[in-house]
């Protein structure tokens, strides 16, 4: 019972990130890379087990992420209450170990890191719980 | 405002400074320091009712008591009977008492009797090390947590002439780090490394006369012994740390290892929580200067003030410390070692002279390695004894790599380390062992320098030796 429920769960959050997706390729077609970031990471599923739901969720983040061109305008309109979860996609992101991926993730991780300084880094990396 | 006259906090944390710093504030807005170099590492502390004396352990099984005698500090007395090291000290704010509690798994409780101090055996009944110990406010229980999973309350039975230990059972997933005593005497609460922060009932009859009271909502007429009075404080996903009541006892506050701070009001079925998110490193204790007035220490080097405003939220206000000022930037380069500089990709690392930040709070004056050596001294220690109760790693790779489970199956070296970071060590040590990623090694290479310099030499295995009865009969 507990399973199905949570089967049925993760087929709507996965419908739901498929309509994100669509939105953030329409953002990003009119070049407004922040405001598809703020989308990807709006309502990931950090409390599911499910990890196709994360998996899904990250490379709709990726694709946002990889399309920031400059990291100091983005911070500029990007909320402070973004940052925790910018955070643990960006160590995701360091862990798939693509290359390209690596370098984005560290430019922005070394801006994120002077804004929102080193209680973010632990914050991302003590949460067991909700991982992304 | 807060205008009281407050003499001698205590505002540093029990783990790794190697000194202590002594606050004399009269306004919280001027805080002048006195610094004493009083051992090497000190590992717990108390003040002595009239803070003119301080009892410290100085990183080894020995307490040591020092006076204040025209401005200097005297070691008066030495109290030896610990095995181990002394993990938690608390002289009674009501009577002359001491107690201390050791990783050696045994309380005593000292009485001054003359010039000397007698210690009197407290069997814990625990099978790992106690952590932490707080006496309540009427001085006649106390309160130790433990690497056990227990809590045990002691209490002393005048007809059998010695305090027995009562236990609190199967409530915590994982050591208790921290106790604290509700003002009335009764009401205990926990904080352990499963991340929660529960209060319990410590009413035991005939040591608490009439039926316990608690200040706020609720009824606790029916308040069994270790009965869990409220729900249990779920807001930390990793280590808590460092509860203490408001000196009313109507909130109390809590801190994670994710560098956040809770406070949790109105204390009954409904509380009301809020957490205040840090921007620096993680702290590690708290105290309650007044009802709305909260100091704050950990790993940073700087205590921290918080404070509350008039409708009840609770925000950081400033560090203690004013020279934390400068510039965020340069710190990196101060506290970690080149392996962050060169995550960074800059030239900052390495500075040798560390007084711009952090003030005195800097354990280290020379060299920041030192300073992580002592750090990892201490937790390799906690590890070594093999008493904390932390999950063990499923495979020992080094001897202090202490710690919650593997990030991964697939990778048993990636560990979350003491601060939360994720490490691997150089090499697993059996060179045999493939099954690391090659390339999450390279990456993570850049946290294994972040603090932890060096792999420490292989620690020889020490188990501990079978604790001899003998030693554990209740002394005359």
């Amino acid at each position: 019972m507990g399973e199905h429920v949570e089967a049925d769960n993760a087929e709507a959050i996965i419908t739901r990130i498929e309509h994100k997706s669509r939105k953030i390729e329409s953002l990003l077609k009119q070049y407004k890379p922040v405001e598809a970031l703020k989308t990807a990471l709006e309502g990931s599923p950090p409390k599911t087990r499910d990890e196709r739901c994360k998996s899904a969720n990250w490379i709709v983040v990726h694709r946002a992420l990889m399309a920031i061109k400059d990291v100091d305008l983005m911070f500029t309109s990007l909320d402070p209450e973004y940052y925790d979860i910018l955070m643990k996609y960006l160590y995701r992101g360091l862990s798939t170990g693509d290359r390209p991926t690596c370098d984005q993730c560290l430019r922005i991780h070394e801006k994120l890191t002077q804004r929102a300084g080193l209680g973010c880094i632990l914050r991302a990396l003590s949460d067991t719980v909700n991982t992304v | 405002m807060d205008c009281k006259k407050r003499k001698d906090l205590h505002p540093v944390t029990d783990l790794v400074f190697a000194s202590i710093q002594i606050y004399m504030i009269t306004l919280i807005e001027m805080a002048a320091i006195a610094f004493n170099q009083f051992a090497e590492c000190v590992t717990c502390h108390s003040w002595s009712p009239d803070h003119s004396m301080i009892a410290l352990c100085p990183n080894n099984s020995e307490v040591h008591i020092y006076k204040l005698a025209e401005e200097n500090w005297e070691r008066i007395h030495v109290l030896q009977k610990h095995d181990q090291i002394v993990a938690g000290i608390d002289w009674s704010k009501s009577s002359n008492r001491i107690v201390t509690v050791s990783h050696d798994r045994n309380s005593y409780v000292w009485n001054q009797e003359g010039s000397v101090w007698v210690p009197t055996l407290v069997i814990l009944r625990l099978n790992r090390a106690a952590l932490c110990v707080q006496w309540s406010p009427k001085g006649n229980k106390f309160a130790v947590g433990s690497g056990a999973k227990t809590v045990c309350i002691c209490y002393y039975e005048q007809e059998n002439n010695w305090w027995v230990s009562k236990l609190i059972r199967k409530k915590h997933d994982s050591s208790v780090t921290s106790v604290a005593w509700h003002p009335n005497n009764v009401l205990i609460a926990t904080t352990s490394t499963d991340g929660k922060c529960r209060v319990f009932s410590t009413f035991i009859k005939g040591v608490d006369a009439g039926k316990p009271r608690k200040s706020g909502s609720g009824s606790t007429s029916d308040a069994k012994f270790g009965e869990q009075q409220i729900v249990q404080l779920d807001l930390s996903f990793c280590w808590s740390f460092g509860v203490k009541w408001s000196p009313t006892g109507n909130s109390l506050a809590y801190v994670g290892h994710n560098s956040m701070i809770y406070f949790v009001d109105e204390i009954g079925p409904t509380p009301s929580a809020q957490s205040v998110v840090l921007r620096d490193l993680p702290l590690r204790d708290v105290m309650f200067v007044s009802e709305k007035l909260v100091i704050g220490v950990g790993y940073d080097c700087n205590p921290m003030v918080f404070a509350v405003d008039e409708i009840g939220s609770w925000s950081f206000v400033r560090y203690l410390d004013e020279k934390k000022a400068a510039s965020s930037s340069a710190r990196y380069g101060s506290q970690l070692t080149e392996a962050f500089g060169k995550f960074y990709g800059s030239s900052k690392q390495g500075s040798s002279n560390d007084k711009s930040r952090g003030g005195l709070h800097c354990s280290f004056q020379a060299d920041t390695r030192e300073y992580q050596n002592h750090q990892l001294q201490h937790f390799r220690t906690r590890w070594k004894s093999c008493d904390m109760g932390f999950e063990k790693p499923a495979r020992l790779t080094r001897g202090w790599q202490f710690g919650s489970q593997p990030v991964t199956r697939h990778e048993p070296n990636l560990k979350i380390n003491g601060f939360g970071l994720r490490f691997l060590t150089r090499q697993p040590a059996n060179p045999r062992n493939k099954r690391v990623d090659p390339r999450t090694r390279e990456i993570n290479m850049g946290w294994v320098g972040l603090l932890f310099p060096d792999p420490p030499t292989r620690e020889p295995a020490t188990r501990q030796p079978k604790p001899d009865p003998s030693t554990r009969q209740p002394a005359k």
